[in-house]
């Protein structure tokens, strides 16, 4: 192969400072999607999970909308016609005033749709619980809100960090969607170093080892959570 | 605890040692692998654009043409030639920003045959034709925005895209005119247009090669004007592998002979004639720069 190897474009000016203006724009974006997914996922997984059949069909018609639509599609709607179907004024804000236009549009996107997954989870932990525990901390005086979280969610969420964990992995990777929007993150950095010096493959394996770094310091941090919160209901902490 | 992430870090760095071995493999070039590639398979391939219009795009046969794929068509005879071959099937793969460059380095394609931006940069890792085409940096504006030039700009948002060499003309704009400019990143020309149209950017700052396509897929050609001077010179070429002197021989022979016989101002006229452009100063310059006796 006709291919002349550099590493060295990595760590020169201007592309280290692309690589490491990329790799904030990634967690950022994957930080405050996550924020997003895990708020909305307990709120609509609690809101499944509830006796009352309006609350649970609601949160169902959001699962389902926001699960089965692609992120990708998501991402072009909330960017591209999601303006222009608000009224206009809004509208106008939104493509002009709003502060850093691609990285919110990206969170509120992938946010949404990792919030549905979440929600799921959240269903999922909550039921093995709810059917004996609900009734029980009913009975203690608790009112359902604080049954939930006093009694249902600690316990749910103990059941769930490992597929949690796979739903944040998931998150930090999606966030290389926003580059079609123009989000500078990681990936979108390497393509503009492969475009500017044809070193495409030092640049893309440098976003692989970053990628993957931050998917293990990801991975270590739910392993501790995983371990604290288990440990505490094991009662040895 | 320990042993579990023990086994993860060791799982990684074999992984990581795996590609570490790949740039030893990637020294082994030997010079003129693409004659001698041509020359065994009797197949000539040609990387085009898909949606490159003029330049290099999808016609409405089903198969690719333009102004840059002519001037192919023209080396491949002349590869033919100079090989003394009776055959020589042309093949034609698809290419774009990201890929043209890996897949020319690696052998898949002969010469990318369209539009690239010939830099020093981009010369440490590949070879370029003589100049075809030359386009420059212009502003793409919506004729209601009243905008006419650099000066309109300030408070505005700039879309320029992620896969162009827009950024470097735009700061150096921001600095030497103290412009106060929002800048939008798009990923593709479609998006840009979509963005224009959309009032989310007020300008596009492109080569102005690529809005003659830009203005005949909008909805609304009329609503769009290219405004403001020419900001760069951006001489476009063809990609060739590096280290290959035969085949950059015959290319840039076959490119002189074109330029000298008038036959590369024909296919100006072919192709860029119906949107009203001709062969500027800077093009004939280049040219006539490598117009080099036999």
């Amino acid at each position: 192969m006709n291919y002349t190897w550099d590493w060295s474009v990595l760590t020169q000016s201007p592309y280290l400072g692309w690589l490491l203006s990329g790799a904030g724009q990634t967690l950022a974006a994957s930080a405050g999607s996550w924020i997003l997914a895990m708020a909305v996922g307990f709120l609509i997984g609690a809101l499944r999970s509830l006796p009352y059949r309006w609350t649970s069909a609601a949160a169902s018609v959001y699962v389902e909308v926001f699960r089965n639509i692609p992120p990708l599609v998501q991402l072009f709607l909330w960017f591209f016609v999601f303006p222009e179907i608000v009224p206009a004024s809004l509208g106008d804000w939104i493509k002009g005033q709003m502060p850093m236009p691609e990285l919110t549009t990206t969170i509120v996107a992938i946010g949404l749709f990792a919030g549905s997954r979440v929600a799921e989870q959240v269903r999922a932990g909550v039921d093995t619980v709810r059917v004996r525990l609900l009734p029980a901390a009913l009975a203690t005086g608790l009112t359902p809100l604080q049954a939930y979280r006093l009694v249902l969610f600690p316990i749910a969420l103990r059941r769930i960090v490992a597929p949690l964990t796979s739903e944040l992995l998931i998150t930090i990777k999606m966030s290389s969607i926003g580059l079609t929007i123009g989000l500078m993150e990681l990936t979108a950095q390497s393509r503009q170093i492969e475009n500017y010096t044809f070193h495409g493959f030092e640049s893309y394996a440098c976003a692989t080892a970053v990628y993957l770094s931050i998917g293990l310091i990801a991975t270590g941090f739910m392993h501790i959570v995983n371990r604290r919160l288990t440990g505490s209901l094991a009662g040895n902490r | 605890m320990s042993k579990h992430i023990v086994k993860r870090i060791a799982a990684v760095a074999l992984s990581c040692a795996g590609f570490g071995l790949l740039p030893a493999a990637g020294h082994a070039q030997q010079v003129d692998s693409t004659i001698n590639r041509i020359k065994s398979t009797h197949t000539f391939t040609i990387g085009y654009r898909e949606s490159s219009v003029p330049l290099s795009y999808i016609g409405p046969d089903g198969k690719p043409t333009g102004y840059s794929t002519e001037f192919c068509w023209k080396i491949a005879d002349a590869v033919k030639d100079y090989l003394k071959l009776s055959e020589l099937t042309i093949k034609y793969v698809p290419v774009n920003i990201q890929t043209r460059q890996a897949l020319v380095a690696n052998g898949t394609v002969d010469i990318s045959c369209e539009g690239a931006v010939n830099t020093w940069t981009r010369q440490k890792q590949v070879s370029f034709s003589p100049v075809s085409w030359v386009s420059a940096e212009q502003l793409l504006v919506l004729k209601d925005s009243g905008i006419k030039g650099l000066g309109d700009l300030n408070g505005k948002t700039v879309i320029i895209a992620t896969a162009g060499t827009s950024e470097p003309t735009l700061n150096r704009l921001i600095q030497q005119d103290h412009l106060n400019v929002k800048v939008m990143h798009v990923d593709s020309h479609s998006a840009a247009l979509l963005a224009l149209e959309s009032h989310r950017g007020a300008a596009y700052l492109s080569d102005n090669g690529a809005f003659y396509g830009m203005i005949k897929a909008s909805k609304h050609p009329e609503n769009l004007a290219v405004v403001g001077p020419e900001l760069s010179y951006q001489p476009e070429a063809f990609i060739i592998a590096k280290n290959n002197p035969t085949f950059a021989w015959i290319v840039g022979h076959t490119m002189s002979g074109m330029f000298k016989s008038g036959e590369a101002e024909k296919l100006v006229t072919k192709w860029f004639g119906p949107l009203g452009v001709g062969v500027s100063p800077k093009l004939r310059a280049a040219w006539d720069t490598y117009s080099f006796p036999e």
